[in-house]
C-alpha cells in the first residue's frame, strides 16, 4: 500500500476518526495495531504472520528481561537480539547465500533463492533489537520503566503498537524504544500539531510525487543494458538526477510516516537534515538516514569501542560498521562495497582530517561540499545497478560514449526537477541571512505552490525505493 | 498557516485552468510514459471516434503521426504492448472500423499503472471539468512544450514536430547497436513462458470477440526487426499464438516489404529514415484497406 494511494488514504481517514472517538480512547493503541496489520497484510498477506512472530519474540524475550529471574537477564537479551538477527538474516540474505554457495539446480539452492523478502524485515527487526537492548539497560532510562507496568497484555499491547506502527512500520524512521514505548497513552485531537503535521506531509508528498516520480522516469535509462546507448554527459546528468531523485524519495516517504504518526499524536525522529550541504562524509551520515546512523552508531560502533581503542582499532571499526550498514541495505555483494566505499571515505577523511588543516572559508566550504556530494552520488550507482557486472559496465561505457551528443531533453527535466531541492538546500545554508518577516510571509505561499505541483504534476505512482531495504 | 495555504493552491489552481484556455503549444513530453499518458487521455477524452486505430508496442509508437492518415490513430506504448490499447478501446467503449494489431510483443503484459492513471475513479471525471489535470497539461510539461517552441522557432524549422523530432535523433554507433543486439538475442532465445502463452491467447480471444461483437475489422502486422531476431524462439512463438487466434483465412495481415529495406537502431526499433519509410508504406496499407471496405 503506497502512501500516495487512494487506500492509504482512506485507511488513515478512518482509523483517525475512529481513533478520536471518545468511546474508542481506552483502544487507541489496539486500533493503531488493526491499522497497522492491515497496511502490512496489503502488501502480502502470508508474510504478516512474521510480523506477529516478530512482536510475539519481542514481547517475551523482553517480557523475560524485565521480569525473568535477574542471573538471566543477559542470557534473554542475548537470546531476543540473535532471534532478530536470525531471522534477518533468513529471510533476507538467504537467497544471497543461495545463489552464491549453491547452483541454481540444486534443491537447496532453488530454496534458498526463493524465499520471499518480506517488506519493511530490516526495520522491524532493528526495532526489535532496540527493544532488547533498550530493555536490558532499563535501569538507566527511568521514563523506559513505564513499560514495566500493567499486565501482560498491556505490555503485549505496548510492544505490538511499537513494533507495527505503521507510518514507520515499513521504511523507518527507526524509533528507539525508550523514545516511542513513553509515548503510548490516551490521546486527544487537541494535542495534534495541525501546523507540523500539515507542514510535513505537504513537502513529503511534494518531494515523493512530485520531485522523486518524475526524476525516476528520467532516471530510469541508466538501468543496464539503456545506458550503453547514452552519451556519457547523459549518463552523468541521468546520475545527479538519481541522487536528488533517492533523497526526495527516502526524505519524501520520512516527512510523510512523521506527518501521519502526527496526526495520531506520536513523534517520529528527524530523519533527514539537509544531507547534501554537508563538507564531510562524517557530516553527511549525521544528516542522511539519521535514525539508521545513530543506530548504527549506539548499537555496533560504540559497542565495538568506537574511537577510544587507537587509531587503527577506530578504522577498523568505521568499515565494520559501514560494510553491515551497506548489507542492511540489500543481500547483494554491490550493497557490501558502497558500505566499504563509505567506510574508506570515513577512515581517509579520519586520517587527514588528523593531518591536514584547510582554510574554513566559503570557497573551500563550497570545494567540499561539491566533493562529498559527487563522492555520495557516485556511490549510488551501487543501488540503482545491484548487479555488481552492471556496475562495471557502466564504467566501461563511460569513457566509450564521450563523443555521443547529450540528450538536452534529460537534461532539462533533470535541471527542472533538481531546482526545488536544490533551493531547499541553499535556503536553509542561507536562513539566517534571509529576514524571518520575509520568511514568514512566504512560507504560505512557498507551501500553497507545492499543493498546487502535488495536485497537477505528479509523476506516475511507483514504490518507495526504501520498501525493497 | 494551513488556511492560508490552502486558499493559495485553490486559486493558483482556478487561475491555471482559465490560463489553459488561452495558450497553445505544440506538446512536448518529459518522456516515453509521459508521451503514453499523454496519447492515452487524447484518445480517451477526444479522439475516441476515430476510424482506424493503430495498437501496438514501442515499435509501432515510432510511427510518424504526421505521415499516417488524418482518420488513424495511434494507440502504441513506449514499452509496453498491443494490450494496452486494445484495453483503453474496450473501456472507453469504442467501436473504430479498423483496429490494427501490431503482433510482434503479444507476451508482454497490459500496463496497470498506465491504464490506473488514465480511469483513476475520481480523476478520471475531474479532467473532464478541469483541463489542468491532464497529463498534457502538467506544467512542467507545459514549460518544456514553451522551451522547445522557442527553440523551433529559433531554427526556423519548417518541418513539423514530429518529423523534425524523428529526423533530429542521433545515430546510434555500430558497437553500441552490436552490444544491444547481443542481449536481445540472449533474450529472445529462449521460448516465452507457457503459463504467460496461455494467458495472452486467452485475453486476445476475448478482444477479438469484444471486436466483433462492436462490427471493427481487425488487420494484423508485424513491424520490421532486425533479420537476426526474425527466427527467435519469442518471435515465432508469436506468429503461432497469433494464427492460432486469428485464423489466417478470416483476418488479413499486412505484409512486410522486403525486411533488407530497413535499418535499426538497436535490433528492435526503426531508424529515423526506416521508420518514415515504414510509416509511409503503413499509411498507404490503411487507405487501401479502407478504400477496400468501402467497395
Amino acid at each position: 500500500m503506497l502512501f500516495n494511494s487512494f487506500q492509504f488514504i482512506l485507511l488513515v481517514c478512518v482509523t483517525f476518526f475512529i481513533y478520536y472517538t471518545p468511546a474508542m480512547r481506552k483502544i487507541q493503541p489496539a486500533l493503531l495495531i488493526a491499522a497497522s496489520f492491515i497496511f502490512y497484510a496489503s502488501n502480502q498477506p502470508v508474510l504478516l504472520l512474521l510480523l506477529i512472530f516478530s512482536i510475539t519474540v519481542n514481547t517475551i524475550a523482553s517480557y523475560l528481561v524485565f521480569f525473568g529471574n535477574v542471573k538471566f537477564r543477559k542470557s534473554y537479551a542475548v537470546a531476543g537480539v540473535c532471534l532478530n538477527l536470525l531471522t534477518l538474516a533468513f529471510f533476507k540474505y538467504s537467497p544471497l547465500f543461495g545463489k552464491t554457495f549453491f547452483s541454481p539446480d540444486q534443491a537447496v539452492g532453488h530454496f534458498l533463492t526463493m524465499i520471499p523478502l518480506p517488506i519493511g524485515i530490516s526495520f522491524f527487526t532493528f526495532q526489535g533489537i532496540t527493544l532488547m537492548v533498550d530493555s536490558f539497560r532499563s535501569e538507566k532510562v527511568i521514563e523506559f520503566q513505564k513499560l514495566k507496568t500493567g499486565s501482560f497484555p498491556n505490555y503485549f499491547m505496548n510492544t505490538a503498537l511499537f513494533i507495527s506502527f505503521f507510518p514507520q512500520l515499513v521504511a523507518g524512521p527507526i524509533v528507539k524504544a525508550h523514545d516511542f514505548i513513553p509515548q503510548i497513552k490516551i490521546k486527544y485531537m487537541k494535542d495534534i500539531n495541525w501546523n507540523h503535521c500539515f507542514k510535513s506531509l505537504v513537502l513529503g508528498y511534494f518531494l515523493k510525487m512530485v520531485i522523486a516520480d518524475n526524476l525516476k522516469d528520467q532516471t530510469f535509462w541508466i538501468a543496464f543494458p539503456y545506458f550503453q546507448g547514452n552519451a556519457t554527459s547523459t549518463i552523468l546528468t541521468m546520475l545527479f538526477g538519481y541522487s536528488i531523485q533517492i533523497f526526495s524519495d527516502f526524505a519524501g516517504y520520512s516527512l510523510i510516516a512523521i506527518g501521519v504518526a502526527g496526526l495520531f499524536s506520536y513523534n517520529l525522529p528527524k530523519n533527514f537534515h539537509y544531507p547534501y550541504i554537508s563538507k564531510s562524509l562524517s557530516e553527511f551520515w549525521t544528516r542522511w538516514h539519521i535514525s539508521l546512523s545513530n543506530f548504527l552508531k549506539e548499537y555496533l560502533y560504540f559497542p565495538l569501542g568506537g574511537n577510544r581503542k587507537g587509531e587503527k582499532r577506530t578504522y577498523i571499526n568505521l568499515m565494520v560498521v559501514m560494510v553491515l550498514g551497506g548489507f542492511w541495505h540489500g543481500a547483494a555483494w554491490s550493497y557490501a562495497v558502497w558500505g566499504t566505499f563509505h567506510g574508506a571515505g570515513l577512515a581517509t577523511e579520519r586520517f587527514f582530517r588528523n593531518r591536514l588543516s584547510i582554510p574554513k572559508n566559503t570557497g573551500s566550504n563550497a570545494i567540499k561540499m561539491i566533493a562529498v556530494f559527487t563522492f555520495v552520488t557516485f556511490a549510488w550507482l551501487l543501488f540503482k545497478l545491484p548487479e555488481f557486472n552492471h556496475f562495471i559496465q557502466l564504467m566501461i561505457t563511460l569513457p566509450r560514449n564521450i563523443d555521443m551528443i547529450i540528450n538536452v531533453q534529460v537534461v532539462l527535466q533533470v535541471a527542472v526537477y533538481s531546482l526545488p531541492i536544490i533551493l531547499y538546500h541553499l535556503i536553509y545554508l542561507y536562513r539566517n541571512k534571509i529576514p524571518v518577516l520575509y520568511m514568514n510571509l512566504m512560507e504560505p505561499a512557498i507551501y500553497g505552490f507545492m499543493l498546487f505541483m502535488i495536485i497537477t504534476n505528479s509523476g506516475s505512482p511507483n514504490e518507495f525505493i526504501y520498501f525493497q531495504f | 498557516m494551513v488556511k492560508k495555504t490552502l486558499f493559495i493552491s485553490i486559486v493558483l489552481f482556478l487561475v491555471y485552468n482559465l490560463l489553459l484556455h488561452y495558450i497553445d503549444f505544440p506538446v512536448k513530453p518529459g518522456h516515453q510514459w509521459q508521451e503514453n499518458l499523454i496519447k492515452a487521455e487524447d484518445y480517451v477524452y477526444i479522439k475516441n471516434k476515430s476510424k482506424s486505430v493503430i495498437v501496438g508496442s514501442s515499435l509501432s509508437a515510432l510511427l510518424v503521426d504526421d505521415l499516417l492518415p488524418k482518420s488513424s490513430f495511434n494507440l502504441s506504448f513506449a514499452g509496453h504492448s498491443a494490450f494496452d490499447g486494445l484495453e483503453i478501446i474496450k473501456r472507453t467503449g469504442s467501436s473504430p472500423e479498423v483496429v490494427y494489431i501490431e503482433t510482434n510483443f503479444i507476451f508482454r503484459q497490459a500496463d496497470k499503472g498506465l491504464l490506473n492513471r488514465v480511469f483513476m475513479p475520481v480523476r478520471y471525471s475531474l479532467k473532464k471539468i478541469f483541463p489542468a489535470l491532464m497529463e498534457k497539461n502538467q506544467p512542467v510539461c507545459l514549460f518544456n512544450s514553451v522551451i522547445f517552441w522557442m527553440l523551433s522557432n529559433l531554427k526556423k524549422n519548417l518541418i513539423p514536430a514530429k518529423i523534425d523530432e524523428v529526423i533530429s535523433k542521433q545515430p546510434v554507433r555500430e558497437d553500441t547497436k552490436k552490444l544491444l543486439l547481443d542481449i536481445l538475442i540472449k533474450d529472445y532465445s529462449s521460448p516465452p513462458d507457457q503459463a504467460i502463452v496461455k494467458k495472452n491467447k486467452y485475453k486476445l480471444k476475448k478482444y477479438k470477440d469484444y471486436l466483433e461483437k462492436k462490427g471493427s475489422r481487425v488487420i494484423l502486422f508485424e513491424m520490421p526487426i532486425d533479420e537476426r531476431l526474425i527466427n527467435l524462439n519469442l518471435f515465432v512463438r508469436a506468429r503461432k499464438t497469433i494464427e492460432d487466434v486469428f485464423s489466417p483465412d478470416k483476418y488479413a495481415t499486412i505484409q512486410s516489404p522486403d525486411i533488407k529495406k530497413y535499418n535499426t537502431t538497436d535490433g528492435l526499433h526503426l531508424d529515423r529514415q526506416s521508420v518514415m519509410s515504414y510509416t509511409t508504406f503503413l499509411s498507404s496499407e490503411i487507405k487501401r484497406h479502407s478504400t477496400h471496405k468501402k467497395i
